[in-house]
């Protein structure tokens, strides 16, 4: 928070130096006339330039100024040039820091971009040459660079802005400019609305909201953000679930014929009873689990380790057996092969077919619209054929080169389009429909393809052994220890890996489920209890202060701060677009007098709030006089500024003499 | 089937049909065969105008790739030779009807279709709009004014002897 200490305005002529010097109250300070234009405005606005908030009247550097500072001035009915003007304003911080600012509206030497910044106060500065920093407003950087006078300003005034998102996806600094409104209503635009003169050209979504936000200390931009980075936090964490169960669904296709179950796709927390099974089916064509089938598999390795000398001559039984069995295996799935190659190649054709017809009503689609583009043609305006009428006897005709037929109704090109886009539509998801069955059966001729081949090549091994000499050791006998070994080890290693991948799995369960709580954790409107208490104390002074003020547009108990907007409202409606002109001004009065105290109290304040000529649009004397009242309250806790072009001294006649300070321009204010 | 229809006759009392409009392609459009009309006369002829069997003909082959493929092989080979068989289409015939009746084109004294100045208008807005009727310019204008009535007719003169 800072105060305005004193304001000191210097113009040159070429003859002359007029000048303006005022000390201010901490407390409130009523700046009248009783004639227009004699200055009072000045002030308000040289203590803006100052401070380099000047936007907010409209304009930027010295074209924000009264002409009396940067073209022509009067004395004594003479008009003269202005050759120089200076502007130097004392303020204080809350830690008793006193700094003298100067800037220039016209000058030779200074830009009036440019600040200069003493620390020392006004009296000192013109009587020795104290040191100075220079500084510079409306430069790109001028929020963050070091020699932005607004980046001084913000520490200086101990505010924290923080960062916002502007319409063009960057991140900026809440520009100070924009706070600006809620402390200086200027005459005219100032009280047309709530936060009239906001500027908006700094392309910061959701301006006048973040502005508030900040004024009064809402956390909700901050929960936003949290709420946002969460979000994102369990997004990623869905997207590792799905790579990890990807991972394992692909993991397993590399095995032909083992089954999983227990996969979910979308994340839960696993807890210990749940998991996944793998099963396989046997030569029985029984599905088991795979750890039972890779035990059968080790009693079938030791069975044949354990068979002594494995000769032919001692296994040429064993082998015709074998290739008895085999060769019966190799028949049934041979012809299971051709049965399922035929249903595959079915569902593939009629995958085509649809293909075919998609392709087919594309074609058709493009030249119906081509067709509808046509009849559209400047050139055919005067078609009868494209206004379905007969060229030749004017009559109604169907769009068709078919003979016309009353009986049969032909779709206009329109109808046409809409039946071909939603004809399209389905088809494609039936294509979808269609491309999964020919997959499923793909993936089903796969496996018993490889079965066969597998069959057939054992058999070649064991027709090989009964041709051999009988006691040569059986080459069927150790190729199937091996084989058996081989199935065994993919198999167990298939086991190891998709129990590894399941721990991960497992891991990033626990991750989500502590993220879907720490996203739940924060409140769905972004309004904590904390912030909820601002606003409710927001809500009781305004209604306190427009029942005070004679508010009459709408009952009073019907009047909430809006969550979104925090702007005072009926029934979801504007509460301003409701009411009468001289309500309107209450409205402001009641808002701004309610954000001070509780900026003060929660948020950013600057510690002074300026009003110029808040008695508009004849607000009756007696509505005036209770908000002055209220503002002399405001200014036991901070300092207040009231512009007043007055008819008589009555509006005075509730407050004390020692509640305020004024300063009466009878005159020219810089003589 | 009959003993199934009677056996329903006593519950119905009444069946009603609701006549729908039905889609029909766009190739039965009046528009479109008028439109690709209006390009084949733009693209292939020259102010003579076009004669209704190349009209018939470059119609037939825009349905039918192969044939058009074989149409470009001797107009680029500068070739008489056997084409494929091809199909006269009504459809076309009541197009050019329409378009006449509508002053797209006209008959030219040697019994020509030419393009009126409305259908010149309309050939040049087609012809602006790049992605309007882009499969038929784009072949008629592999084409383009080479291939003249007297060179079509000594083409089909040639299948004939073939045949």
């Amino acid at each position: 928070m800072i105060k305005v200490n004193e304001l000191y305005i210097r113009v040159y002529t070429a003859t002359d130096i007029l000048e303006f010097r005022n000390k201010f109250s901490s407390n409130l300070n009523i700046i009248t006339s009783y004639a227009n234009t004699k200055g009072k405005s000045t002030i308000g606005e040289s203590i803006l330039f100052c401070l380099g908030l000047e936007e907010i009247l409209g304009n930027k550097d010295e074209k924000s100024v009264k002409p009396v500072l940067r073209s022509r001035i009067e004395k004594d009915g003479v008009e003269y040039d202005v050759v120089q003007s200076d502007v130097f304003l004392e303020i204080e911080n809350t830690n008793a820091e006193i700094v003298t600012i100067l800037r220039s509206p016209k000058h030779n030497e200074r830009e009036s971009r440019l600040i200069s910044v003493y620390k020392n106060g006004i009296d000192e500065v013109l009587k020795n040459s104290c040191k100075y920093e220079d500084y510079y407003v409306h430069d790109p950087g001028a929020t963050k660079n070091i020699r932005g006078f607004h980046n001084f300003l913000e520490k200086f005034i101990n505010f924290n802005l923080p960062d916002v998102a502007t319409y063009d996806g960057k991140l900026v600094k809440l520009y100070i400019q924009t706070l600006a409104s809620c402390f200086y209503i200027e005459q005219k635009k100032g009280w047309m609305n709530v936060l009239a003169t906001l500027p908006t050209y700094y392309k910061i979504k959701d301006v006048k909201k973040r502005v508030l936000e900040s004024i009064m200390g809402l956390s909700v931009l901050e929960i936003e953000k949290e709420y946002n980075m969460r979000k994102a936090k369990l997004k990623t964490t869905e997207n590792k679930w799905e790579i990890v169960i990807n991972s394992i669904i692909l993991r397993v296709k590399k095995m032909p014929g083992v089954r999983i179950e227990g996969i979910r796709k979308k994340p839960y927390i696993i807890s210990e009873n749940d998991g996944i099974t793998l099963s396989i089916i046997d030569d029985n064509d029984k599905e088991v689990k795979l750890s039972e089938y890779i035990q059968d598999l080790n009693s079938q390795i030791e069975e044949l380790n354990n068979k002594k000398e494995p000769t032919i001559e001692n296994k040429s039984k064993a082998l015709n057996r074998e290739l008895n069995e085999l060769s019966e295996l190799h028949d049934k799935f041979s012809v299971q092969v051709i049965d399922t190659r035929q249903f595959y190649l079915m569902e593939k054709e009629q995958l085509d077919s649809i293909q075919d017809r998609i392709s087919n009503i594309s074609k058709d689609l493009i030249e119906n619209k081509d067709l509808r583009k046509l009849i559209n043609l400047g050139s055919l305006e005067d078609v009868y054929m494209t206004k379905s009428q007969c060229p030749t006897c004017r009559q109604a005709i169907d769009d068709t080169l078919f003979e016309q037929n009353e009986n049969l109704k032909i779709m206009t090109i329109e109808e046409s389009i809409v039946y071909l886009e939603n004809e399209k539509q389905m088809l494609e998801f039936s294509r979808e429909a269609q491309q999964l069955i020919v997959n499923s059966k793909r993936e089903f001729l796969n496996k018993l393809e490889d079965r066969v081949a597998e069959i057939a090549s054992r058999i070649r091994v064991v027709k090989s052994d009964l041709i051999s000499n009988n006691k040569a050791i059986s080459q069927s006998h150790i190729q199937k220890i091996i084989e058996l070994e081989m199935k065994k080890n993919n198999f167990s290693n298939l086991i190891s890996d998709v129990s590894d991948m399941w721990k991960d799995l497992v891991e990033v369960g626990r991750e989500w489920g502590k993220d879907k709580a720490a996203l739940s954790e924060l409140p769905s409107d972004f309004i904590t209890s904390k912030d909820r208490a601002i606003l409710n104390s927001l809500k009781f002074e305004f209604t306190r202060l427009l029942e005070i003020f004679n508010f009459e547009s709408t009952g009073i108990e019907n009047i909430r701060i809006d969550d979104y907007t925090y702007l005072p409202s009926v029934e979801g409606f504007d509460l301003h677009s409701d009411s009468s002109a001289s309500d309107t001004i209450r409205i402001i009065w009641a808002y701004i007098i309610a954000i001070q105290k509780v900026a003060r109290k929660s948020g950013n304040s600057f510690g002074f709030l300026v009003l110029d000529e808040p008695a508009q649009q004849n607000a009756d004397l007696s509505s005036t006089k209770k908000m002055l009242r209220e503002l002399v309250l405001l200014s036991k806790e901070q300092q207040v500024f009231v512009f007043y072009k007055l008819e008589s001294d009555e509006l005075f006649d509730d407050i004390k003499e020692n509640e305020y300070y004024r300063i009466h321009t009878n005159d020219y204010l810089v003589e | 089937m009959k003993d199934a229809i009677d056996e329903i006759k006593g519950f119905i009392n009444e069946i009603n049909f609701k006549n729908r409009p039905i889609h029909i392609s766009y190739k039965f459009r009046t528009v479109y065969q008028v439109s690709r009309l209006v390009l084949i006369i733009g693209i292939t002829s020259t102010v003579k105008g076009c004669s209704i069997l190349k009209a018939q003909i470059l119609s037939s082959a825009l349905d039918d790739e192969r044939l058009f493929d074989q149409i470009v092989w001797l107009v680029n080979n500068n070739s008489v030779g056997f084409i494929k068989a091809w199909k006269y289409n009504q459809l076309v015939s009541t197009a050019i009807n329409y378009s006449n009746a509508d002053q797209i084109t006209s008959y030219s004294n040697t019994g020509k279709i030419i393009l009126t100045e409305k259908g010149k208008n309309f050939f040049s807005e087609i012809m602006s709009d790049e992605a309007l009727l882009s499969y038929e310019k784009s072949q008629l204008g592999k084409i383009k004014k080479r291939l003249s009535d007297t060179r079509l007719l000594s083409i089909l003169e040639k299948g004939r002897k073939n045949d």
